[in-house]
């Protein structure tokens, strides 16, 4: 299946928006590895996920074709 | 006028946009209002001078957070007008990169809504800042204390 992610801030250095082809099922946690796993320099920050706009914190969410998932460093503004 | 609204301003806020709201948001029974504006400031960094801020968001998503928040602090201070404004984009030093007002009954809520208005902002927006130097190095802005990620989960 085909996922969209989505980077912002300092992620953007070490990995740019795109669109990932993923085996199916595929969790949060294992799209997760395999992203620290492709992409080593994002192990260096703190970050959450979002996914189709909604902060989400389940580890084992199942993932569906065409998802948004845009991963979020700590938030600078004011 | 909206009772809440929030909105993001590629570049700098103007003064004179922030006056006009000042003016409008009101109604018969608002007795105070209190006006928070966040200016870049040149703070040293490695030997240089931060002379801009680019500011980049997640946009779908902030303005989502942003309608919990003003509910939130419409809910706990009565507020009878909210409005926050964030840039987007560059901003330079002495330049405006975010205000709010809130309008209530009496100056109480009024101020601590603002104060916590800013807080909730650093806090739950996703929002990123580049500062940039007078030497043309970048930096990504850190908020502190350290305090990102409070957003509501779903």
């Amino acid at each position: 299946m085909k996922i969209k992610i989505l980077t912002f801030g300092p992620l953007n250095i070490h990995l740019a928006s795109q669109q990932l082809s993923i085996p199916e099922p595929c969790t949060l946690n294992e799209l997760n590895q395999m992203l620290q796993h492709t992409f080593p320099s994002l192990q260096r920050y703190p970050y959450i996920f979002a996914i189709n706009k909604q902060v989400v914190d389940n580890w084992e969410l199942l993932l569906k074709d065409g998802d948004e998932i845009a991963i979020l460093p700590p938030f600078s503004g004011g | 006028m909206q009772t809440l609204h929030f909105q993001f301003i590629t570049g700098p806020i103007a003064e004179s946009s922030i006056l006009e709201m000042l003016a409008n948001q009101l109604n018969n029974k608002t007795g105070a209002q209190s006006l928070f504006i966040g200016r870049v400031r040149a703070d040293e960094i490695e030997d240089s001078v931060i002379s801009a801020i680019d500011y980049s968001a997640y946009e779908d998503l902030a303005y989502r957070e942003a309608e919990k928040i003003m509910q939130e602090l419409q809910e706990k201070f009565e507020l009878h007008y909210l409005t926050i404004l964030h840039s987007i984009g560059r901003v330079e030093v002495n330049q405006i990169a975010v205000a709010i007002i809130t309008s209530s009954i009496r100056r109480s809520q009024a101020i601590a809504a603002c104060s916590e208005a800013i807080n909730m902002i650093k806090q739950r927006l996703p929002i990123w800042g580049m500062e940039i130097t007078q030497h043309g190095q970048v930096h990504w802005k850190v908020n502190t204390p350290t305090t990102s990620h409070n957003l509501s989960i779903s």
